[in-house]
């Protein structure tokens, strides 16, 4: 299969199987009938394509390791790169096929965790991809930019182009006023250099497939990602309780703020699950304008989706990529009134499955969400839209993407990546 | 470009660049043959060594750039390197109606050119270094060097590589293989140029066969050259391995190890004329490496009428035709070359195909068609 002088060599058995052994100095590829397996050399016996998983970062779960989840089912095999990794957030990941960049042996730790992407680039491009046949990268942010050779297709899944250099009106940042300019201004530069190296580009909506038109100008194919439509399921016996939920980590951009006035406006009761960086601002927020807001922070996801069954409906204020909180509470049979931008529109059928706003306002929303209780809902509906986004139909969507790439790399000399 | 009306290839203003002139190698062959073409075009480069050509370039009007003139330029080559991006974009070109830029390390191809200019680079190889290619330097480092100091200047170098590789109108790789890897790493479409292989007196050369196999070229270890000792030590053949290189030692207490001293000699370094009758005697010649950018020098033992033997990747699977021409391996196994070393016959190949192809690549065709690519793109 791949040939070349170098760290690993490869043993063919009867042409399917592959051993991979590591070794200190360069072993041609041997041919052989008949195999003594001895135990000291690692074994990987695979008659898969051989798969790397690049992300940006393990550091906290959320939407995108779920995703990588979902490709770790379609290639259990795969081993994965990121730039820092803690382990103990990450309790299904097998710590063993987990590789790091030199950020995670850097000294103080706490402050990297917070500006990992600045060493990301160089970091990055550290990694070497010689013994894989196909690399796969989930990123936001830096994972697009690994180099990988003419004869190693890389696929891009991209979650959106990194919002701290292309959302016009991301936040500034604390620290020195000319700093974070500066630097963002050499991350824009580097991104659309990274964003030439991959060989397909996946987008995870229509709103990022634009998005990457109009910053990287190239074109990317659509694969919504899926939610496990086997656990997230409703209740028909579980009577729905009066108060609307937001299920979400507490950043900024996520607007958490106009879904606290906008239940004040409505004198309705919110529940928020998650935590995050704005979870002072929002608490203190609450109790100043006297919303009835309980904070739960963070739970498993049993409860989740407990709340998710007896929520009158799902509040999503922000921006999404893509929004895989909004198909889970659909798929538990709640309807979702969100804001009409962004990914989550193209899941939500407004009227169907639950209300748009044009505004992102607390006034807008709360007339929504006013709107969305002169409704009958009807849960089989509503479950019916979510179960379009499965995550069967996100691996098929990934292995279809793979597959086409990966038959194409045997015709070389003329394979043309481009195409 | 078309409103400079077409002038005359005489009148036109050439110049031409390369890389840096600090070696005499297949590289500067290229060089050598522009040269022939447009004798009176100057020469910019980066730095110039003239008492390492040979023969020398006497007469040629070489320009270099500011690097040239530094303190221990000899001492500090490779630290200098540093400034040869820097130095490229300083050399001035503004008075050439046509530049031709002949590259191997991705620096003559950022030179700047006025617009109503014709640029072509001929580009050899892309540095493998920074696209994912491991190379011999990189293993010999130490730490230091390459876990802190190279990351960050590969880093830059990388985005200035793939930014210049814009400035050429015409980007003309030497081989499909090179060809493949502009169009991944610089996303950019090429021609195919087949480099000029000097293979007149490898054409008219004509003497018996003996029974010996051949290797003949820089000894290095990437080409794998152990491989061909271990197979025709198993075949009881004969090879003959012409050349010098870094990996030399290593090969002869291979053949120590083996106790194959009388199936391989060293014969070191030869002359033209004695070179090329050894290889035209030889009856077949053995290339191991994988993945070599070209190898001209197959081209050459096909002109002499001498099959090659070599894995099916890299640049002989452009050059030799399998069956016809030699043989060509589908998998890289140390198994598979023994085998086709050990049931080569060389009666089942015809000397004059392997000419004829050999003719493909040779240097008047190469003239041909870059004088052709220039007219189309003018």
């Amino acid at each position: 299969m791949k040939a070349q002088p170098g760290r690993r060599a490869s043993v063919h058995i009867s042409g399917q199987y592959r051993i991979s052994i590591p070794c200190a100095y360069t072993v041609p590829v041997i041919e052989c009938r008949y195999v003594l397996i001895i135990c000291f050399f690692e074994i990987h016996v695979s008659d898969q394509p051989s798969v790397a998983l690049v992300t940006d970062v393990l550091t906290v779960p959320g939407g995108a390791s779920r995703v990588l989840k979902d490709l770790l089912d379609i290639f259990p095999k795969a081993d994965i790169f990121t730039s820092l990794f803690e382990p103990s957030r990450f309790p299904w990941l097998d710590p063993s096929r987990v590789r790091t960049t030199f950020i995670q042996k850097l000294p103080l730790r706490n402050f990297w965790r917070n500006h990992y992407v600045l060493p990301s680039p160089i970091a990055f491009e550290q990694f070497s991809f010689s013994d894989y046949d196909v690399v796969i990268s989930l990123s936001a942010g830096c994972a697009k930019g690994v180099i990988t050779r003419d004869d190693v297709p890389h696929i891009a899944i991209i979650l959106t182009p990194p919002r701290n250099q292309w959302d016009s009106d991301a936040p500034v940042g604390r620290g020195l006023p000319f700093i974070r300019p500066l630097v963002n201004s050499y991350l824009r530069m580097w991104d659309i250099e990274a964003s030439l190296r991959p060989d397909k580009m996946v987008a995870i909506s229509r709103y990022v497939q634009k998005r990457i038109k109009k910053v990287y100008r190239r074109d990317a194919h659509l694969v919504y990602p899926g939610i496990d439509t086997t656990y997230w399921t409703a209740d028909h016996s579980q009577k729905r309780g009066n108060f609307y939920l937001v299920v979400s980590r507490l950043y900024q951009y996520k607007r958490i703020d106009i879904a606290i006035e906008a239940c004040r406006l409505a004198q309705r009761r919110l529940i928020i699950i998650g935590e995050g960086p704005q979870r002072g601002e929002l608490s203190s927020l609450a109790e100043h304008t006297g919303a009835d807001v309980e904070f739960k922070g963070r739970l498993p996801d049993s409860a989740v989706r407990d709340f998710y069954r007896s929520c009158r409906g799902f509040l999503s204020p922000g921006v999404e990529d893509f929004g895989l909180t909004p198909v889970e509470a659909m798929a538990c049979g709640a309807p979702v009134i969100a804001f009409n931008d962004g990914g989550v529109p193209e899941t939500v059928a407004d009227g169907q499955t639950g209300v748009l706003f044009a505004e992102q306002s607390a006034r807008s929303m709360a007339d929504a969400i006013l709107r969305a209780e002169s409704i009958t809902w009807r849960t089989e509906k509503i479950r019916k839209r979510a179960k379009e986004f499965s995550g069967q139909s996100f691996k098929s969507g990934i292995r279809g993407v793979v597959e086409t790439v990966f038959t194409r790399v045997k015709d070389r000399p003329d394979f043309d990546f481009m195409k | 470009m078309k409103q400079t009306n077409k002038r005359n290839f005489e009148k036109l203003n050439v110049a031409l660049v390369d890389d840096f002139l600090t070696t005499d190698g297949g590289a500067q062959k290229v060089l050598r043959v522009l040269h022939e073409m447009w004798p009176n075009a100057p020469v910019y480069t980066t730095v110039y060594n003239p008492e390492r050509f040979t023969p020398p370039l006497d007469g040629w009007d070489i320009r270099t750039s500011f690097v040239d003139r530094l303190p221990g330029k000899n001492a500090l080559e490779q630290q200098y390197k540093l400034f040869y991006p820097l130095a490229v974009e300083r050399l001035d070109l503004s008075s050439y109606d046509l530049v031709i830029s002949s590259t191997y390390a991705g620096y003559s191809k950022a030179v700047i050119t006025p617009p109503e200019c014709l640029h072509i680079s001929y580009v050899q190889t892309v540095p493998r270094f920074l696209w994912g290619y491991r190379t011999s330097r990189h293993d010999r480092l130490g730490w230091l060097y390459r876990s802190v100091i190279l990351p960050p200047l590969e880093h830059y170098w990388r985005i200035w590589d793939r930014q210049t590789s814009v400035r050429p109108d015409v980007l003309a790789a030497n081989s499909k293989n090179i060809a493949r890897r502009i169009r991944k790493f610089y996303r950019r479409d090429c021609e195919v140029l087949y480099p000029p292989a000097d293979i007149d007196a490898l054409l008219k050369l004509s003497v018996p066969k003996e029974d010996y196999f051949i290797y003949f070229g820089r000894l290095e270890k990437y080409k794998c050259i152990d491989m061909a000792i271990r197979s025709v030590f198993k075949a009881k053949q004969k090879l003959i391995i012409v050349g010098t290189g870094s990996h030399e030692l290593y090969l002869k207490d291979l053949v120590s190890e083996l106790h194959a001293e009388k199936y391989v000699t060293f014969l070191g370094w030869l002359s033209g004329g004695e070179l090329r009758k050894r290889i035209a005697q030889a009856k077949g010649f053995i290339f191991p490496g994988p993945d070599e950018d070209f190898g001209l020098v197959m081209v050459e033992a096909l002109a002499a009428g001498t099959p090659v033997i070599a894995f099916n990747m890299g640049g002989a699977a452009e050059i030799v035709e399998h069956s016809v021409t030699g043989i060509l391996i589908d998998s890289f196994s140390q198994e598979l070359l023994d085998r086709s070393v050990a049931e080569f016959n060389l009666s089942t190949f015809s000397m004059e195909a392997c000419r004829d192809r050999a003719k493909f690549f040779s240097t008047d065709v190469f003239k041909k068609r870059i004088l052709s690519l220039i007219e189309a793109n003018l």
